[in-house]
């Protein structure tokens, strides 16, 4: 269909909304009246289930750090408490930044810029996050060992059980990890492309 | 109690420009009635806010075009409100015009496939806009909306040959 076509259409299409009442006054009164629900309530919602998760984790790490008895121990505590505190942080921050973009005092080419621009961070940061995940895998599991076991995962003789578990873990990591970097590929790619189209004047 | 009534008369004045936006950047019944109810609370939240520097139509178009920007964004609906006797196919009687409802979905779909920028200019110069109010509604440059309209419309003749 080519736009002249497009444009008879829809003048026909204009004439008869016209004619017709789609909407009562009462139900316009109950729209305004209803508590805002945030488009991204859901999405914060889990962000913020995670992120108390992550707290609840750093605090016990914290509350039994004096455990975690040798240097290399405690410098694995230090990285982990440091994670996850600090991911939470970044990851909420980024959805209220989405959450925040004002619709009704801006242009349409503003708000698709800074949707882009907020979205581009966050995949980025998302992306970071992931390789950042398989670096923490091999980080808790000496502090959780010697936190819930009382064992120096350092110094124990491992066993074929043991191999097997840790092997398992790390193709599991290294799958979730390839199709999570995958993915934010994908929206990366179409992020960009968006603001190459915003970008030609 | 009087800028509720002047907000009420704004919307049933320009329900037709809500409804259009509405069923452009929402594919299914659910989210067009999602959207209409997103754009409502965005405008009624920002009523008091509109200093007249612009025409109030520009300005319903800003916000509605903004928040049909944002619904795409959006992963989950809100519940809403509007229910059964909010229809979307009231628009015609069945019998009336079968080949007119098909080529209007037919559009609706080749502006929907347009990217969020030319989806915009392409709906406010349907709307027999200019292309400086598109400029002024969208805050892209008056060039630009030449451009882009040039472009979409070589989009829709490739699409034809093909």
């Amino acid at each position: 269909m080519e736009l002249e076509e497009m444009q008879t259409l829809w003048t026909s299409l204009s004439q008869r909304i016209e004619k017709l009442e789609i909407i009562n006054n009462q139900k316009i009164m109950e729209i305004t009246q209803i508590k805002y629900k945030n488009k991204f309530n859901t999405i914060t919602k889990y962000e913020s289930i995670g992120a108390v998760f992550c707290y609840f984790i750093a605090i016990f790490i914290l509350l039994n750090f004096y455990k975690l008895d040798t240097w290399y121990l405690s410098v694995c505590g230090v990285i982990s408490l440091a994670f996850l505190t600090i991911m939470p942080y970044f990851s909420l921050g980024y959805l209220k930044k989405l959450s925040n973009i004002d619709l009704t005092n801006s242009t349409y080419k503003k708000i698709i810029q800074q949707y882009q621009d907020v979205r581009k961070k966050t995949i980025a940061f998302q992306k970071w996050a992931v390789v950042a995940s398989i670096f923490m895998m091999f980080i808790t599991i000496p502090v959780a060992d010697k936190l819930l076991n009382g064992e120096d995962f350092f110094a124990k003789e491992f066993d074929t059980q043991m191999w097997f578990v840790i092997g398992i873990s790390c193709v599991f990591v290294v799958y979730v990890a390839q199709w999570g970097l995958g993915w934010y590929k994908k929206i990366t790619n179409s992020a960009e492309q968006m603001l190459f189209e915003l970008d030609q004047d | 109690m009087q800028t509720e009534d002047y907000f009420v008369k704004t919307i049933r004045k320009n329900e037709g420009i809500i409804y259009k936006i509405t069923k452009v950047y929402a594919s299914s019944r659910e989210d067009q009635k999602d959207l209409y109810q997103d754009i409502i609370f965005q405008l009624w939240r920002s009523f008091d806010s509109f200093k007249g520097k612009s025409k109030l139509t520009t300005w319903i178009y800003r916000v509605a075009l903004n928040t049909a920007l944002a619904h795409l964004q959006k992963s989950k609906r809100s519940p809403t409100l509007l229910t059964d006797e909010f229809s979307f196919e009231m628009l015609m009687s069945p019998e009336e015009d079968k080949n007119l409802k098909e080529q209007l979905e037919i559009m609706y779909d080749q502006i929907r496939n347009l990217n969020a920028i030319e989806k915009g200019i392409i709906l406010l110069y349907l709307e027999g806009k200019s292309h400086d109010e598109i400029a002024e509604i969208t805050g892209f440059s008056n060039t630009n909306v030449g451009t882009r309209i040039g472009r979409v419309k070589q989009k829709l003749k490739n699409k034809i040959l093909k």
